[in-house]
């Protein structure tokens, strides 16, 4: 028995050694991509349009590393702690100042400008992607908010059309609730719900603006307290479910699709997992709400695709990132992933022809609505949306701390980190 | 070879594994407690106590969590080492059908804990699970509601997973203790005419004592540093009441990229656990000496 | 003790089994279907895309395969060198055992997401990130304290005075220790074993971290790949869950004889 053991230990540890000496990472010779909002079917879209790059540059090739949503940050930061860097990355707005204060990445400037893709492009989409008016990424597409309702059970409670006003809003959810195990609004109570209460804030207040010019946050603003108070008040009365309290995106989304909540405040790519599970005729998508001054200001979060500074294939990466935004492409990926492209003319041909994409098409065209772009050059926005205001609005749903105390924290945050951030670039 | 030549000889393999693989990392990571430190861009700035200083100063995260990471090991604990001893002695004791009913037993301990923690979640949601119905039909709840999210009964939510998934582990162990104790000291007991509860006080309890206490530390450390399965169940919610130590330096390691800061609170716990060790080792001592 | 015997069984068996239950329900609930029913103990109509996707459309099969072979070299590994290790801190005195000992049980109080990173740069240094030996490696070392600690609580279970009279009688201490004491601390070796083997088989984190590759992936990795940013393919996800709990029960089942007839079998022997 014992003999039996020692040889086998050994034999697993001769096998280690030689896989040690092995040199069987991804080959240094091609190019490495790594995607973090991944899904199965747009892995399947990506190595398609790598593989229409690899035969129009014979002899790269592109291997792909798909990380999943939920671990991407710490797994990405763990590869490039440890010095194995891809080349091109995809990078959601609120990294960005992270990675970029950190020297990762590198400045597209000199290599792409906007005459590198036709007139067609969306105007702020370089802008998007700029700190101090360097290019870091390019958005592949943009996640705009708008309101998804459901239609049977505003037909149940006899309301005939989407809210228009923030009135109508808290009236509707009031009414959608009289339903027998219904709340109106699907809250997103967890991580990731930050981008709500900016809404909420920033529309009651009138102003898609989070800083004054001296760098104080509106969040001190009257207005950001009402819209506060709103929601909270939406929540106490139990207009939104109980536990929506700790929703993350899943959990809404499913909140949504079980009927246990009738509006819900997405992007257009969670359409994809509602059509899997909802009958088309059932639901539809309105304009976010529109405030006291008649405006609304939908959240618009990008993920764009970047190049690490520590590549050594610069060149053929950028050309890759512009291979994968071309708008052929991205009229393949926006469609596959309900996106906004990125290309104005597509925009069209995506959103037009049903009720279920009617709110982005509006909110689009319409000038009442104007998009409210987070301030992703904070480098400490991230934590912030994530764990603070996650925490404190837990907090201040629960009655733990008023709206004005709540607002007032937040805005003091937000408020040094602008001052510090002016201060740096004077 | 003589006899101390010997044991490290038999202790080499162990040695070479954890000294490569475990100390060397747990260097580093200790480490950083005196950096200001980013995993992304590298850069390390040495700071001294600085970080200590903040978090016995100002951090009123950390002694909420550090309650909650007592309520949550020693209620988790509790439950699954009176249950999963109790499911020990009725296997030893054996059963029709036990050979069955055995391995179904311990399923529980090969899930992974973010399935556990997805599962219960099921379990626990008014629209998915059953349980807000049974809490309301006996009487604990007004209303079928969801616990994860009332702060005041929350980690009652985590705990009952962990207690789900944890009691195998008590029973497998002390069962295999149980089943090392030679039968022939129980028949010798009973010609001597002791009963059965005065058995198992004086000879199966000392007997596995040594099993007992071992589990008992080594399980405490693990739950103390459990963070999986409140992370997916809570996320430390609502409004922090179920943020245990464990989940905080998660959140500030990987949400804040503060690896210097959560190494501080790393090493918080670490010192608050080696005197649980060594106090539990100190009874072990007593104990082997009594016998 | 026989009365309540029963009752307790049947406790533990529906405590253990309901969620199990939940999940295979789940798993066999039309997409469309699960959120619609409301909370029912069987759904109207039952499916097995989900286990056909797992199984044929999906590389579920080779998330097993590559479960199975880390789950199982890991738990021989781990047993056979924690035994050494663990006869060792029983049977002998030597200086410094009690700082060997501290070490070991200081491993386990720092929180395992602090050395994930200083763990990847060892695992670079020596080039076996995103391969499953490297894999085997970490898990060995990290179920290596807990068990030495088991197998010394066993040895120490395990009377001396056998070996030593196997020793005067001309055995040399390793056939003392094959013939004589081994065989006591069957069951000792059977939970080691089946410990080890699930917590390889359940662990997520260094999985995720360590490994990139589709192909090298192990079950708890792959079954992330259920969770996207919008929602979860529950369906699915308790398929696969449902199956890789029959490996484990097999496992089981097997090393269950080591815990239970341990000690019979090696009084028969000696």
């Amino acid at each position: 028995m014992i003999r039996a053991a020692t040889i086998f230990v050994f034999l697993v540890l001769g096998f280690a050694l030689t896989q040690a000496l092995s040199d069987k990472d991804h080959d240094p010779d091609n190019l490495l991509i790594v995607e973090v909002n991944t899904s199965p079917e747009r892995t399947g879209l990506l190595r398609r349009q790598l593989d229409d790059f690899e035969e129009a540059n014979p002899g790269v090739k592109v291997d792909v590393i798909s990380l999943s949503w939920g671990q991407a940050f710490e797994k990405l930061s763990m590869m490039i702690a440890g010095g194995q860097y891809p080349d091109v990355i995809e990078m959601p707005d609120f990294w960005l100042a992270r990675y970029v204060s950190a020297g990762q990445i590198a400045d597209m400037t000199p290599f792409l400008t906007q005459a590198d893709f036709d007139d067609d492009l969306e105007a702020d989409t370089f802008d998007y992607g700029s700190i101090r008016e360097r290019v870091y990424t390019i958005p592949y597409g943009y996640y705009l908010r708008a309101m998804i309702y459901n239609k049977k059970l505003f037909a149940q409670a006899g309301i005939e059309k989407p809210p228009l006003t923030m009135d109508e809003f808290y009236q509707t959810a009031a009414k959608l609730s009289e339903l027998p195990g219904v709340s109106g609004y699907c809250h997103h109570g967890g991580r990731g719900g930050a981008v709500f209460y900016y809404w909420i804030m920033t529309t009651m207040n009138g102003s898609d603006r989070f800083f004054d010019d001296d760098g104080n946050s509106t969040f001190y603003n009257d207005g950001a307290v009402r819209g506060l108070t709103l929601i909270r008040d939406i929540y106490k009365n139990g207009y939104a479910p109980q536990d929506s309290l700790n929703w993350g995106l899943n959990e809404t989304v499913s909140g949504f699709y079980s009927g246990t909540c009738a509006m819900l405040h997405q992007t257009p790519d969670a359409l994809t997992s509602l059509s899997k599970r909802m009958d088309d005729a059932d639901y539809a998508s309105s304009p976010m709400p529109l405030g006291p001054g008649g405006k609304s200001f939908p959240h618009l979060g990008y993920i764009g695709w970047s190049v690490l500074e520590g590549s050594e294939k610069k060149e053929m990466a950028f050309k890759l990132v512009r291979h994968l935004l071309n708008r052929e492409n991205n009229h393949q990926w926006a469609q596959r992933s309900g996106l906004v492209p990125i290309y104005r003319g597509i925009s069209d041909d995506i959103f037009r022809g049903d009720d279920i994409r009617a709110g982005w098409l509006q909110t689009t065209q319409d000038d009442r609505w104007s998009y409210l772009i987070n301030p992703n050059y904070l480098s400490d926005i991230a934590e912030f949306d994530s764990i603070t205001v996650v925490q404190t609005g837990q907090a201040m749903m629960l009655g733990e701390k008023t709206p004005e105390e709540t607002a007032k924290m937040w805005a003091d945050f937000l408020s040094a980190s602008q001052k510090r951030w002016m201060a740096e670039n004077e | 070879m003589n006899k101390q030549t010997q044991a490290w000889f038999y202790l080499a393999p162990t040695l070479l594994f954890i000294f490569l693989l475990v100390l060397i990392p747990l260097v580093t990571g200790i480490s950083y407690a005196f950096y200001d430190f980013d995993l992304i861009s590298g850069t390390k700035e040495f700071v001294g106590f600085d970080q200590f200083i903040r978090l016995l100063g100002e951090d009123e995260i950390f002694t909420m969590s550090l309650v909650n990471t007592l309520f949550w090991t020693v209620s988790s604990l509790f439950f699954q080492f009176m249950l999963g001893f109790g499911l020990a002695l009725i296997l030893n004791s054996g059963f029709k059908g036990i050979s069955i009913i055995q391995p179904v037993l311990f399923v529980p301990w090969a899930v992974p804990s973010f399935l556990i923690g997805l599962m219960w979640v099921w379990m626990f949601n008014p629209v998915t699970g059953p349980l807000p119905y049974l809490f309301e039909a006996i009487g604990i709840m007004d209303k079928a509601e969801n616990l994860l999210s009332d702060p005041d009964h929350a980690m009652w939510g985590p705990i009952t997973a962990n207690v789900w998934f944890g009691i195998p582990f008590f029973t497998i162990m002390l069962l295999a203790a149980l089943r090392s104790i030679p039968k022939e000291i129980y028949e010798a007991a009973e010609m001597d005419g002791v009963s059965g509860l005065q058995a198992f006080r004086y000879i199966t309890v000392p007997l596995i004592a040594p099993t007992i206490l071992i589990t008992l530390l080594i399980r405490a450390i693990w739950i103390a540093n459990f963070a999986e399965i409140i992370i997916v169940m809570t996320n430390g919610g609502p409004a922090n009441s179920t943020q245990i130590v464990a989940t905080y330096i998660y959140d500030t390691a990987y949400q804040k990229m503060d690896f210097g800061y959560a190494s501080v609170i790393s090493i918080a716990l670490l010192f608050l656990l080696m005197i649980y060790g060594f106090t539990l080792g100190r009874i072990r001592q007593k104990m082997t000496t009594y016998i | 003790m026989k009365n309540v015997k029963y009752p307790f069984i049947i406790g533990f068996l529906v405590f253990t089994l309901f969620p199990v239950f939940w999940m295979l329900k789940i798993s066999l609930t039309p997409d469309r279907l699960l959120f619609s029913e409301g909370i029912v103990a069987w759904p109207s109509r039952i499916t097995f895309d989900h286990y056909y996707a797992v199984l044929v459309e999906g590389s579920f099969p080779d998330y097993f395969m590559n479960s199975f072979i880390v789950s199982f070299t890991t738990a021989a590994l781990v047993t056979i060198i924690a035994a050494l290790a663990g006869y060792a801190l029983s049977r002998f005195q030597f200086k410094g055992k009690l700082a060997i000992m501290t070490i070991l049980l200081v491993t386990q109080m720092f929180p395992i997401v602090m050395v994930i990173a200083p763990i990847y740069n060892v695992l670079t240094f020596i080039n076996l990130v995103d391969s499953l030996t490297g894999l085997i490696l970490v898990y060995t070392a990290f179920n290596l304290p807990f068990a030495c600690f088991l197998m010394q609580s066993f040895f120490d279970g395990a009377p001396v005075e056998l070996e030593e009279a196997a020793m005067m009688d001309g055995c040399t201490r390793l056939q003392a220790l094959e013939k004589i004491t081994l065989p006591l601390c069957l069951p000792g070796i059977g939970a080691t074993l089946g410990f080890v083997f699930t917590a390889a088989w359940s662990e997520l984190l260094f999985a995720l971290m360590f490994i990139n590759r589709q192909s090298q992936m192990t079950f708890p990795a792959g079954i992330m790949n259920f969770v996207t940013k919008f929602s979860v393919d529950w369906g699915q996800m308790a398929a696969a869950m449902i199956l890789a709990l029959i490996p484990v029960c097999i496992f089981f089942s097997y090393i269950q004889r080591f815990i239970v007839q341990g000690l019979t079998a090696g009084a028969l022997k000696g």
